[in-house]
């Protein structure tokens, strides 16, 4: 009897299974190595164990508090000038990170609007626009920082100069690709049908649609300036001295290193540990914004 | 296949003109080249002459062609500490910058992409794991705090090699291996996502299908169609390289044209970082086009396009 | 029973695929207990909806499956069991024994090496071929698949080609060795209408000239009327019917290959809708006990919920998997 039979149940479809659910496992490593570095970042001065600034003369290279001479008032140690290693690296926290923010959102903005009208007007505005950043991705890093030292000398200027015109080419670029298609969107479309502007179209149509893929591009972008930061002054065209940054340091202690081996070593692990974070950060957001992109 | 070559080849060339261009717009903005020539207390009109004598008072283009004419015939001028003609300076340390660029690139290449087949291969063990953990600590450390490291274990410590200079090709052996770990770490994760992605094509199946040992469609097929996207970034990986050079070369005090640069923006030697920027960046933009050769020999869809 | 004669060339009873999701740790059962066999020189059409489980049973025949799969039942080829043969030996088979055509010629071949490069992969491989003797096979298996100027095709690579003729390709490296057997997974399915019947007519005469048995896997029963001997209806990873082609389009008796060939559009009727089936296949990870169609059958009866229909043997060697297969 038909009646009987449970009627044709709506199987799930033998598709793709959901991996995991929503709830995927955050990055716990990298908010492990994050957290120590925001926090340096944010409430900076409230965690020195001594001003970074106090020069004591009289107790140079103190070793760290687990070698011989060590002092648990100066957990890492101190450096030539016997300022507290410590401090001075929640000091370089907040500079490299500001710097490397900072860069980076700038670089974002100028990136981000040069692809979108790239992509989304084409013509001439686009071939310009992707000539410089051909031109400017088979240029080394390094020799646009040596033109711009050249140009402008030293500092924190320099510093976040290179940064914005080292990153805008990466954002333009992907941005351009993405507006490109999402331009050919129904909705995009249809919002042109109805006569909407440019304008309002790239704001409500287009933009929100990049979200993801700049999140994922600033975060990994952070890493890369933290380290590009780092090697600006550690060929002296950065941050300049009282001030410090974790790349000075490097290079300061490199001066000490067969005296005060911890100097050069423990800035460039502070810099390896947060740069390590925002890749592994970056690549777990990739993938979270990914998943949730193709199952849309 | 002509069609792509010319295309490459138009993208160097405009792309060495704009460099070009910045390097001639970056010596303008570093204040009145006038002050390098004339003396301070010049009168007016031995300035003017020797405004004239540098065709400073011609207009901004016509510099700029002058400026070309003479930077194609090797002329960059006096280098302002030494004395002597910047370009054949910065000439004499190209070997020793271009010896350590080609050992680092042949080092992140080849292990590159042997370390990324493997982790491919191995996925999922342990093996694998060590591999993606030294590729992305290699993306995260920055390069002359791995150069100071290893001169302080290798160096100081173990007295294994030498450290400083370029006396032999022992010394090439920490500079060449700093250098190359960047590169080496993007190498090997483009390789090893390019194996996975070739694992589940559909030829592999049907290599699978016509029998043959799993060792061929590994190392014959898979291999090929996975070094395509990893061609397509030598070029690129090249250029980082030749730039990070310059770093490593202050880290290890090696002889090239990086740490001369970084000498002479220190002392404000304009005429030797122009020479020196064009030189590498000529260089970079070259071996580019021959990296993008190599990459049609092993596409031919590239050949036939 | 044509199809179990004892001269057949591939014998299969109750082959059973399981593939184990990881994720989840569910087990997708997506062959369940099928029987066939094909003689020499005789083509099967293994016959279904998309995933039915029609290309997991011809890929299980030489266990070309993901590794997450179990592979059950036997597979008797050449007086052994492939379904428990080592992965050394089944190598040995593939491509020389049993060759196999896959759906969709664009992506069938490696991009980057010539054609006749990957065609004498198999002859090196398997036969022991070099230079003029390989050459001269290669020439002569593109003419035997009708490609004109081989001399020229052989150094071209993949894209330099039209999707018909790399099928054709894919044809000739299929049967390079003399294989016994030969698989065609939807060989036509890619294929644009007019190459579509010019395969058929070479699928049907390399089977006639090399004697070969053949394997068409389609959802298409214009293809299974138009080259095959035998039919096997697949549904939801089992049999659902089986037999010569004739006796299954006359007289079929599972009310799913009725429902499959109602829906077939017949001469040039106008305005009439063509008969649907009501409803989805079942979830492969939760298959009921009973018939696994009996949620959509429309003579389902009690028992056909709870129990596995038997395998119903009818006259002309047609066999039926249906408690009411008896009935006319």
């Amino acid at each position: 009897m038909a009646t009987n039979v449970p009627a044709g149940e709506p199987a799930s479809p033998p598709g793709r299974p959901r991996t995991g659910g929503k709830l995927r496992s955050l990055p716990w490593l990298a908010i492990i190595l994050l957290a120590p570095v925001i926090l340096c970042g944010i409430l900076g001065p409230l965690l020195y164990l001594h001003d970074p600034t106090i020069i004591d003369l009289l107790h140079p290279q103190r070793p760290p508090v687990w070698l011989d001479g060590g002092n648990w008032a100066y957990p890492l140690g101190t450096d030539q000038f016997g300022r507290d290693l410590v401090s001075r690296l929640i000091e370089g926290a907040r500079v490299s990170l500001i710097i490397a923010i900072g860069g980076v959102m700038i670089a974002a903005v100028i990136g981000i609007t040069l692809g979108m009208v790239s992509g989304y007007f084409g013509g001439w505005t686009d071939s310009i626009v992707s000539q410089v950043v051909d031109v400017k991705m088979s240029l080394p890093a390094n020799l646009l920082i040596v033109l711009i030292g050249a140009a402008i000398g030293g500092g924190l200027v320099t510093i976040v100069v290179c940064i914005v015109l080292l990153f805008w080419a990466d954002y333009a670029r992907v941005i351009r690709a993405e507006t490109l298609s999402l331009r050919e969107r129904g909705y995009v479309q249809l919002a042109k049908v109805a006569n909407a502007s440019h304008f309002r179209i790239l704001r409500r149509h287009i933009l929100p649609n990049l979200f993801g893929t700049c999140i994922v591009l600033i975060t990994l972008q952070i890493g890369r300036a933290i380290l590009i930061e780092a090697g600006i002054s550690f060929i002296g065209l950065g941050i300049q001295p009282p001030d410090t940054a974790w790349g000075l340091m490097v290079y300061e202690g490199r001066a000490y290193l067969a005296t005060a081996w911890w100097l050069p070593t423990f800035s460039g692990l502070a810099i390896t540990m947060t740069v390590l974070g925002t890749n592994l950060f970056g690549d777990w957001l990739r993938d979270v914004l990914d998943t949730r992109q193709s199952s849309l | 296949m002509w069609r792509y070559f010319l295309k490459r080849l138009r993208r160097s060339l405009i792309t060495l003109i704009a460099i070009s261009m910045v390097i001639f717009v970056v010596a303008r903005l570093t204040g009145d080249p006038i002050s390098h020539f004339a003396s301070e207390d010049a009168s007016e009109a031995e300035i003017a002459q020797v405004r004239e004598r540098l065709g400073l008072d011609k207009p901004i283009y016509t510099q700029y062609a002058i400026y070309v004419g003479q930077a194609l015939q090797g002329d960059f001028g006096t280098s302002l500490r030494y004395d002597r003609p910047a370009f054949e300076m910065v000439l004499e340390r190209l070997p020793a910058t271009v010896q350590l660029a080609l050992t680092a690139f042949l080092i992140s290449t080849i292990f590159g992409i042997l370390m990324g087949v493997v982790a491919a291969l191995k996925r999922g063990t342990w093996i694998d794991g060590m591999l993606r953990l030294v590729a992305v600590l290699g993306q995260s450390a920055p390069s002359f705090w791995i150069g100071i490291l290893a001169i302080l274990i290798f160096g100081v410590h173990l007295q294994w090699l030498p450290t400083s200079g370029r006396l032999g090709p022992e010394y090439l052996i920490l500079p060449a291996l700093t250098l190359a770990l960047f590169s080496l770490a993007s190498v090997m994760r483009l390789t090893r996502s390019a194996m996975l992605e070739t694992q589940s094509q559909e030829y592999v199946k049907f290599l699978r299908a016509k029998g043959l040992p799993e060792s061929q469609i590994i190392w014959k097929h898979m291999l090929r169609n996975a070094l395509v996207p990893v061609f397509a970034v030598l070029g690129i990986q090249l250029g980082h390289l030749v730039g990070g050079a310059v770093i490593i070369e202050v880290v290890f005090n090696w002889p090239g044209v990086g740490r001369l640069m970084i000498e002479a923006l220190l002392n404000s030697d304009l005429p030797l970082i122009q020479a020196g920027v064009m030189l590498i960046a000529t260089s970079v933009v070259l071996v580019n086009v021959l990296v993008d050769l190599s990459y049609s020999v092993i596409d031919p869809r590239i050949r036939y396009e | 029973m044509s199809a179990a004669a004892a001269e057949a060339v591939i014998r299969v009873e109750d082959l059973r695929v399981a593939l184990r999701r990881k994720r989840d740790g569910s087990t997708v059962r997506a062959v369940n207990g099928v029987s066939f066999a094909v003689e020499k020189g005789r083509t099967l059409g293994i016959v279904g909806e998309s995933g039915c489980g029609k290309s997991t049973t011809a890929m299980a025949l030489v266990r070309l499956l993901p590794k997450n799969a179990d592979v059950g039942g036997a597979v008797h080829f050449d007086g052994r069991d492939l379904a428990h043969e080592s992965p050394a030996a089944l190598r040995a088979i593939r491509g020389r024994r049993i060759g196999m055509i896959f759906q969709d010629p664009m992506v069938a071949l490696d991009p980057l090496f010539t054609v006749g490069d990957q065609l004498a992969e198999p002859l090196r491989e398997h036969l022991d071929l070099d230079g003029e003797e390989l050459h001269a096979r290669q020439i002569e298996l593109l003419q035997a698949v009708g490609i004109s100027s081989p001399e020229a095709r052989l150094k071209q690579y993949p894209h330099q080609m039209s999707g018909g003729m790399l099928q054709r390709i894919v044809g000739a490296i299929a049967i390079s060795c003399n294989p016994d057997l030969l698989i065609a997974d939807e060989p036509t399915t890619a294929l644009d209408p007019t190459a579509q019947a010019a395969y058929l007519e070479l699928l049907e005469r390399l089977s006639d000239t090399y004697g070969l048995a053949l394997i068409v896997v389609t959802h298409d029963m214009g293809v299974v009327s138009r080259i095959c001997d035998d039919v096997m209806v697949m549904y939801a990873g089992q049999a659902a019917e089986y037999g010569p082609v004739r006796a299954i389009f006359d007289t079929p008796r599972h009310p799913y290959t009725q429902a499959l060939l109602a829906s077939i559009p017949h001469g040039v009727e106008h305005g009439g809708m063509l008969p649907t089936i009501e409803g989805q296949p079942p979830d492969l990870t939760a298959l009921p006990p009973g018939c696994p169609f009996a949620p959509r059958c429309p003579k389902v009866v009690e028992r056909c919920v709870t129990e596995a229909p038997p395998a119903v043997e009818l006259p002309g060697g047609q066999r039926a998997y249906c408690w009411r297969a008896d009935e006319a």
